[in-house]
């Protein structure tokens, strides 16, 4: 374990060091001193600037807006998403009429709902949230339909035995069994809300990561840019570590050591 | 009283446009408390009969009536075990006995008390909190009955449940199975191709011949229990069902 650490620290401590000698060198001779320090800024400087940005509050105010954002969009379309994976798994009729659509927008690349949510919304929060429920709810229903395809027959005809309801098959077998399925249906749909979002900002909702990507970008401000990327790839392994590890361990307790 | 009466059942066959029939008009009367077996070469439909007995199968014809009332989905009170354990893997032993209770809404107290006395007729104790992937074959099945007796069936129906165990556990189960059912609880339909096991439970052992099944012959075992597998009568009886179960076999190829 402590050897992986190290080992990852030097992988990053390389980065850092063919970085500076780009930044020093300008792009190792390719350009002359003045660029390469707006293109490729010092690690120092970047550095300089983060702590500039989160003294000023920047960044972490356009950081909450981004995630109450795709937490608000993610909400609803699990609140959408998940009964309606399950309702399309009990249901023939429903899955006729129902899945064939879901099949059509699943593969639609979300952000091309942008525009159409600008229209539709104006630029604000409505805009944006649309385009996150738009984006992940997809991969929730179909990630749910697919492990309630899963779910083991001769468990539902013990349950049937038993004569149980309908609410008592959806709690001891339909939910435990689909379970590891929504949570990759989860996974999936955040990233995909992540993403759309940040497009949405950039094409011009106001406030947000994207925004502040698309306002340094006009102020040829190379070290904001590297910052909002860093702080993303940050927020991901936080969301990753902390909301699906502890759900997985739980699963991890019954299917463990066959 | 289970009156099974001209029974028919065929299954469509992938790329073939007639249905292959399973069941031919099986008629056959089981009385209450019975432990009676249905013995058969594997595919002679006496796990298909064992299903549509517990109502989880339609019949095309005839009718299945237990108690005078016709059989039209499962029950509560018909308790099936399967040779696969069907046990929930994401609940522990203890849980997973105590389901049929809870889904009938018992109070907790009840649930406790039963729970109890089902982990101990089948010898579980000290395992209620072990899941089902740390239990071996033998444990699993265990489990499975005790699932099954706190619910009081009136009759438990048994898909070769002991098909998938080593032949020691399955001797132990077979005495821990004869155990259980000297208290006349419930009827016991058995289903299995082991004709030493078939002598060793029942009351009445019914063979079925090959495909599409008819019954072939019902046998009463009248020897005290508990059996002993090495008397002549035994042996002579469990080699009449063999020899019946080998024709039915050479029926069903030719």
């Amino acid at each position: 374990m402590r050897k992986k650490i190290v080992q990852g620290c030097i992988g990053v401590l390389l980065i850092l060091a063919l970085w500076t000698a780009a930044s020093v060198t300008g792009l190792f001779g390719k350009m002359d001193a003045v660029t390469a320090q707006m293109l490729f800024p010092l690690p120092t400087s970047v550095a300089a600037e983060l702590v500039e940005m989160l003294k000023s509050g920047y960044l972490l105010s356009n950081l909450l807006v981004s995630l109450g954002r795709v937490l608000a969009g993610f909400a609803i379309a699990v609140a959408i998403g998940l009964p309606v994976g399950i309702l399309v798994g009990l249901s023939e009729n429903i899955r006729n009429t129902f899945y064939p659509i879901i099949r059509f927008i699943s593969p639609i690349p979300g952000v091309a709902m942008v525009p159409l949510a600008i229209l539709w919304f104006g630029l604000g929060n409505s805009a944006a949230i649309f385009i996150i429920v738009m984006g992940s709810i997809s991969p929730i229903i179909v990630n749910t339909f697919q492990g309630m395809q899963n779910v083991d027959r001769r468990l539902e005809n013990v349950l049937g035995i038993m004569e149980a309801s309908m609410m008592q098959r959806i709690r001891y077998c339909v939910i435990p069994s689909i379970l590891p399925y929504v949570v990759a249906g989860f996974r999936l749909g955040l990233g995909m809300a992540w993403r759309v979002v940040i497009a949405a900002e950039l094409v011009g909702v106001p406030r947000g990561m994207g925004y502040v990507l698309s306002v340094s970008r006009n102020t040829a401000d190379t070290a904001a840019t590297l910052i909002v990327i860093i702080t993303l790839g940050v927020v991901m392994i936080l969301m990753e570590e902390v909301l699906f590890r502890v759900i997985e361990k739980h699963m991890n307790k019954w299917k463990t050591m066959e | 009283m289970i009156e099974i009466k001209g029974v028919s059942k065929s299954f469509p066959q992938n790329y073939q446009e007639e249905n292959l029939s399973i069941l031919n008009h099986i008629s056959l009367n089981i009385q209450d408390k019975e432990f009676v077996s249905l013995v058969g070469p594997s595919g002679c439909g006496k796990s298909t009969l064992l299903r549509i007995l517990a109502g989880l199968l339609k019949p095309d014809e005839g009718e299945v009536l237990v108690d005078g009332k016709k059989v039209e989905k499962p029950e509560r009170s018909r308790c099936m075990v399967f040779q696969d354990y069907a046990l929930f893997p994401w609940m522990n032993v203890w849980n997973n006995i105590a389901l049929g209770l809870k889904v009938e809404k018992a109070d907790k107290k009840k649930i406790e008390r039963k729970v109890a006395w089902a982990v101990e007729m089948v010898r579980l104790q000290g395992f209620e909190k072990s899941y089902p992937h740390q239990l071996s074959g033998g444990m699993k099945q265990r489990v499975a009955i005790a699932r099954a007796l706190v619910m009081h069936p009136d009759i438990l129906l048994m898909d070769e449940p002991f098909g998938a165990l080593d032949s020691f556990t399955r001797m132990k189960l077979q005495d821990e199975l004869t155990e259980l059912c000297k208290r006349k609880d419930f009827t016991t339909i058995f289903v299995t191709h082991d004709s030493d096991e078939a002598v060793y439970l029942s009351d009445k052992v019914v063979v079925f011949s090959g495909t599409p099944a008819q019954v072939k012959e019902t046998i009463s075992i009248d020897l005290p229990r508990p059996r002993n597998r090495t008397s002549s009568e035994f042996i002579e009886l469990r080699n009449r069902i063999m020899r019946l179960g080998r024709e039915s076999v050479q029926t069903a190829e030719n």
